[in-house]
């Protein structure tokens, strides 16, 4: 009974677990510019914020999920 | 798989409702004809699954939370304290005290167990030949020369303790034989089905998570359905009139503890769990025969506790905020030769020389100023 309640759990324990699955805890950054709408399926949500500086267009990467700066510093785009 | 604060959050959350689900199964068992003690064996594993397991997979769905969860996350790290590279959060000294609380109990649990430990050690083994006889008896499988047999004051309730080595302390009670076989099969349970090894583990996780009340529940549940356990294997081995005499045997016990006793926190007892609710349990367990007459899985109830297990990973909330305008810094506020034009699924950015650059499904505060138009050409004629 043990051995099957064993079985039973490690079969769905590898259904939840995909053959691609990465340990990586790092934040997941997203290059594309595009503010989040909707679902993602990234622990840290990230987008490229835009302003105009001095008639120049600057970007800087932004974590919607920690409220915080990504990059160090504005890049100029 | 990815683990955040966010993700061990979730957990928590889950865990509480699985120690309710159990809670309220559990008390139900002696009506439920289709949740065994294996049925609750497994909702517990799952449980501690869950609770062991913080993570989010690749098909976990993040559901954003942009008040609620930004306002608390806001109060938890602002920093209180910002002195040059010194910055103190609130966040920071909840998990300082909990890391201290957690390691503050692990050590006492050590302590409480090598003290317990030294304790049998200084005394001496019984010597009668009769309770040996019984012993041998009572778990067959089990070899003498591990297990060492102590009667003492000590305890108020017959106790098994340590992993390898396995002690039985009997407290100064007069039981009858057949009392006797009952509980000794009961201890001998614990040690062959490695029960002390759940306590472990379960103890750990409740020192890990102490500040959370759920989880004294949920040690509480454990040591319980540990204990029904042993009682069904008790039930398997003796007749009907055996068992109702390890019954007497236990209401011998229940009248003997007057002093609550010492006991390490992963060491089994017969009667570790005195919650007269529960108490009631297992003699009804017993007596009506429950443990033989159900199935042990139930395709339907098994199903439905591995569907909540698999929905638990399936969402997760975290915070959503955009940036201030603080947060922006020094910008231009004049147009500066570039603009947005409308697409079906949001707006693309273009420069002076009317060079596609980037989309964007919504504007951004830091571009709120540029002009919008329909099509390029429009900007051309302008």
């Amino acid at each position: 009974m043990k051995k099957r309640i064993l079985i039973l759990t490690l079969l769905f324990s590898l259904a939840i677990v995909p053959l691609n699955v990465s340990a990586s805890s790092t934040a997941v950054t997203k290059c594309s510019a595009q503010s989040l709408s909707g679902i993602q399926p990234y622990g840290n949500q990230t987008g490229y914020k835009y302003k105009i500086l001095n008639g120049k267009l600057w970007k800087r990467l932004w974590s919607y999920t920690y409220n915080r700066w990504e990059d160090p510093a504005w890049t100029l785009v | 798989m990815q683990f955040t604060i966010f993700t061990l959050a979730m957990a928590v959350l889950w865990s509480g409702i699985f120690i309710k689900l159990i809670s309220s199964f559990r008390k139900q068992m002696t009506v439920l004809p289709y949740f065994s003690i294996y049925s609750l064996f497994l909702l517990l594993l799952l449980c501690m699954l869950r609770i062991l397991f913080p993570v989010e997979f690749p098909f976990t769905t993040v559901i954003p939370s942009k008040s609620v969860l930004p306002f608390v996350q806001n109060i938890l790290y602002t920093p209180f304290i910002h002195s040059g590279y010194i910055k103190l959060n609130l966040a920071f000294l909840l998990t300082i005290i909990w890391i201290l609380g957690a390691v503050f109990i692990i050590f006492k649990h050590i302590i409480d167990y090598y003290r317990f430990r030294h304790l049998l050690h200084t005394l001496p083994a019984s010597q009668d030949a009769h309770l040996h006889h019984i012993l041998s008896k009572a778990a067959p499988c089990v070899s003498l020369k591990n297990v060492k047999l102590i009667v003492h004051d000590c305890v108020t309730t017959p106790t098994i303790t340590g992993f390898i080595h396995p002690v039985i302390i009997l407290p100064n009670i007069n039981f009858q034989d057949e009392e006797l076989l009952g509980i000794l099969i009961h201890e001998c349970t614990h040690y062959t089905c490695r029960h002390q090894f759940i306590k472990l583990i379960t103890e750990f996780i409740c020192a890990c998570f102490w500040w959370n009340p759920l989880f004294k529940e949920l040690s509480s549940e454990i040591t319980h359905a540990l204990e029904m356990h042993s009682d069904k294997v008790v039930c398997s081995k003796l007749s009907m009139e055996q068992q109702k005499n390890y019954l007497s045997g236990i209401i011998k016990v229940l009248k003997n503890t007057k002093n609550p006793q010492s006991v390490p926190a992963f060491s089994c007892s017969l009667l570790k769990e005195k919650n007269g609710e529960k108490l009631q349990q297992r003699f009804n367990m017993i007596l009506k025969n429950s443990y033989q007459a159900k199935r042990k899985f139930h395709p339907a109830i098994t199903s439905f506790m591995l569907s909540v297990f698999l929905l638990s990973y399936a969402f997760v909330f975290q915070p959503f905020s955009e940036p201030t305008l603080t947060d922006l810094g020094e910008m231009d506020k004049s147009n500066s030769g570039y603009y947005f034009i409308e697409s079906k699924e949001g707006y693309d950015l273009y420069d002076c020389e009317n060079q596609f650059i980037t989309h964007m499904s919504n504007i951004d505060n830091g571009l709120k100023g540029l002009k919008i138009q329909k099509n390029v050409e429009e900007m051309e004629e302008k």
